[in-house]
């Protein structure tokens, strides 16, 4: 009976101990990530190959490469979340498919302003092989969206509804021509005994 | 065999203080024998000023934490920074606590770190027991950071602040939906069971009075205003409206929210949006800082004729706040109107932990007693009667210093936050604020400022004693 009292005392005694330096380790990005309920990687990875699926499935953008402007996500979510990540690998997964190219004016308009007036302005750079003003071409279309959540707690249980929404614009026209919805639902339990 | 029994629990709870004592690095603004709030009264004098040295010095260390107290460090280093617009230094720290709270919420249930360091208070004081932060607390730290965020330029950073406080809040009231009614009953059980003192009786009777009227204390008008606020700045009149109308419910009083929906709702033709040359100048004042909680310790004879102590938090000021912020802007003044008094919301949230204090300090009376009373008789049979004595003796002083009250809570939270809202039309102007402190002195600060056509000028004010700090943000 002592023996078992002190034994569940040193445990105890060990589990308000501080914990030491983490463990590192490489592990796979592909690899299911749920280490929390928060938006993460995975949901990511979910939201973009759906996303991709989808938008390379649509007939809209025939044979001639149309040039696509994208705006970053709208985050409508609780979370700080780097919606540029989103859109950024939407862009790198749709522009190896080879059927669009995208506009880097919407990712970096103020460098590669800077770098025109470099080219033409600076004297350094031979003039045969500098830049055209006014060459740049106008995007056909915008991609844009937002993800929003919807966060239910009930005692110790979490459920978080992530939905991204995304649509195409033509320019033009401003039609929609193309839009698509992604819903991740994430739930997380606190657990009844731990450290 | 009882004997036994009683020595190994002694010797249960005293390991547990070894291992909770020296498990960690001991904190360097609270502990079992440091007050919290005599840290933060170092800290005081330099709120406001722009020379960090001694803030950074209190509380660098426990900021590094990854537990309740690198928490309450993050908060108080956040608040500093945030009194003399340091926004980007605020706001990581804010974002450094928002994540430490996180991870303290989501421990099991039963935490088997959290029992021990309860276990182990047995024999100290709460002091010992893992801070977690009060809601009103998180809510406004939330609050607080949605302010960053806005005078960084980044609203979508604000409008994921201002989510964030709401989720508290609305958590916090299904929570405490059942638990509110069950904690007034259990209230007036632990008056009953409370060690009877005229003194803490009457510190009681203050608070008391001093809530009466207010709900809860997670709730605050002035989270609701900033994230009507905030909507609007993105362009959502609607949820502007919902969180302008909340605000309405828990201040009616309060015009400069009243006209807020009645602009948005359309319900007042007199109250007009600003026209297409006009904006808006919306001046946050956040006035003071919150009171300290004091400690009320009292012996409790014990039926054997031995004595123990105890020890309870209370607020003790109850000085109200009638301070306001005149603004002079273009031949017109303005004064700012109250939307949150965070001294009550600090008050009844004390006051809603009180059944778990009480419990905690009868069954520390019990345990400090008890290990007192095996040690003299160990004592005893070891060395004599003299022994015993000295043990007694030893045993008593330690009861008396080991006895706390638990005065932790985020300090650098201002006391009242207040609002107006002025629509100009568009230009720059040289305005003028003055406050008169509580000692009576007025003082002034002009700041410049600039309405650009459609959009919010927001003037943040922070008064502390002597100070006045103003930043312009936006236009």
């Amino acid at each position: 009976m002592k023996s078992f009292v002190m034994t569940g005392v040193v445990l105890l005694g060990f589990l308000t101990g501080c914990a030491s330096g983490p463990a590192v380790s490489y592990q796979d990005p592909n690899a299911v990530e749920t280490l929390t309920a928060d938006f993460g990687t995975t949901d990511v990875q979910m939201i973009t190959d759906k996303m991709v699926s989808s938008l390379l499935e649509t007939p809209i953008f025939g044979s001639d490469r149309p040039v696509i402007w994208v705006s970053p996500l709208r985050n409508k979510t609780s979370e700080h979340i780097d919606t540029k990540m989103i859109t950024d690998r939407i862009r790198t997964a749709l522009l190896k498919s080879g059927k669009v190219r995208f506009t880097a004016a919407s990712d970096i308009p103020k460098e590669l302003q800077k770098q025109i007036s470099y080219q033409n302005e600076s004297g350094i750079v031979d003039p045969s092989t500098a830049a055209g003003q006014a060459r740049q071409i106008g995007a056909k279309f915008m991609l844009y969206g937002e993800v929003g959540s919807i966060v239910k707690q009930a005692g110790r249980t979490k459920l978080v509804d992530y939905q991204v929404t995304l649509n195409l614009t033509n320019v033009e026209t401003g039609i929609i021509e193309w839009a698509d919805e992604k819903t991740i639902r994430k739930g997380s339990t606190r657990q009844v005994f731990g450290r | 065999m009882v004997s036994a029994g009683k020595r190994l629990l002694v010797l249960g709870l005293v390991s547990v203080v070894v291992f909770v004592a020296g498990g960690c690095a001991t904190s360097s603004t609270s502990g079992a024998f440091k007050s919290y709030a005599d840290s933060f009264n170092k800290a005081r004098p330099s709120m406001g000023s722009n020379d960090m040295t001694v803030i950074d010095s209190i509380y660098a260390k426990d900021a590094a934490r990854r537990d309740g107290q690198g928490m309450l460090a993050n908060w108080e280093l956040a608040a500093a920074d945030e009194a003399v617009g340091r926004w980007a230094e605020s706001r990581d720290h804010f974002l450094l606590a928002d994540a430490i709270a996180r991870d303290l919420e989501s421990k099991a249930v039963v935490s088997g770190s959290d029992v021990a360091k309860t276990a182990g208070s047995l024999l100290t004081n709460d002091n010992t027991i893992e801070f977690k932060g009060d809601a009103y607390e998180k809510v406004m730290a939330h609050t607080l950071n949605a302010l960053n965020y806005i005078a960084l330029g980044d609203l979508t950073g604000a409008r994921v602040e201002v989510r964030k406080a709401d989720e508290y809040q609305q958590l916090e009231l299904e929570k405490h939906a059942k638990a509110l009614q069950a904690a007034e009953q259990k209230d007036s059980q632990a008056d009953q069971q409370r060690p009877a003192t005229s003194e803490l009786t009457e510190e009681l009777g203050k608070m008391d009075s001093f809530t009466a009227g207010v709900k809860n204390s997670f709730q605050n008008s002035f989270t609701y205003f900033l994230s009507g606020l905030v909507y609007e700045m993105n362009g959502e009149a609607d949820d502007a409206l919902i969180d302008y109308r909340k605000a309405l419910e828990l201040t009616p009083e309060c015009d400069p929210i009243r006209e807020s929906v009645q602009r948005l709702s359309g319900a007042e033709p007199n109250v007009a949006a600003p026209a297409a040359d006009q904006g808006e100048v919306v001046i946050i004042y956040e006035e003071g800082l919150v009171p300290e909680k004091q400690e009320v310790k009292f012996p409790v004879p014990l039926p054997w004729g031995s004595i123990s102590y105890t020890a309870f938090p209370v607020y003790t000021d109850f000085t109200p706040t009638a301070e306001r912020l005149e603004v002079s802007i273009a031949g017109r003044s303005v004064e700012t109107e109250p939307l949150i008094d965070m001294h009550v919301l600090a008050v009844k949230a004390l006051k809603e932990k009180w059944v778990g204090i009480t419990a905690r300090e009868i069954a520390r009376v019990v345990a400090k007693e008890t290990a007192q009373r095996e040690t003299a008789k160990q004592a005893q049979k070891q060395g004599g009667v003299g022994a015993e004595l000295v043990a007694n003796l030893f045993g008593l002083i330690y009861k008396a210093a080991s006895t706390r009250a638990d005065l932790r809570a985020f300090y650098g939270l201002p006391d009242e936050v207040q609002v107006a809202r002025v629509v100009m039309p568009v230009g720059q102007y040289d305005v003028r604020l003055r406050r008169v402190n509580a000692q009576a002195q007025a003082l002034e600060k002009d700041v410049q400022l600039t309405v650009v056509a459609g959009n919010k000028t927001i003037v943040v004010v922070r008064g502390l004693q002597t100070t006045i700090n103003s930043f312009s943000i936006g236009g």
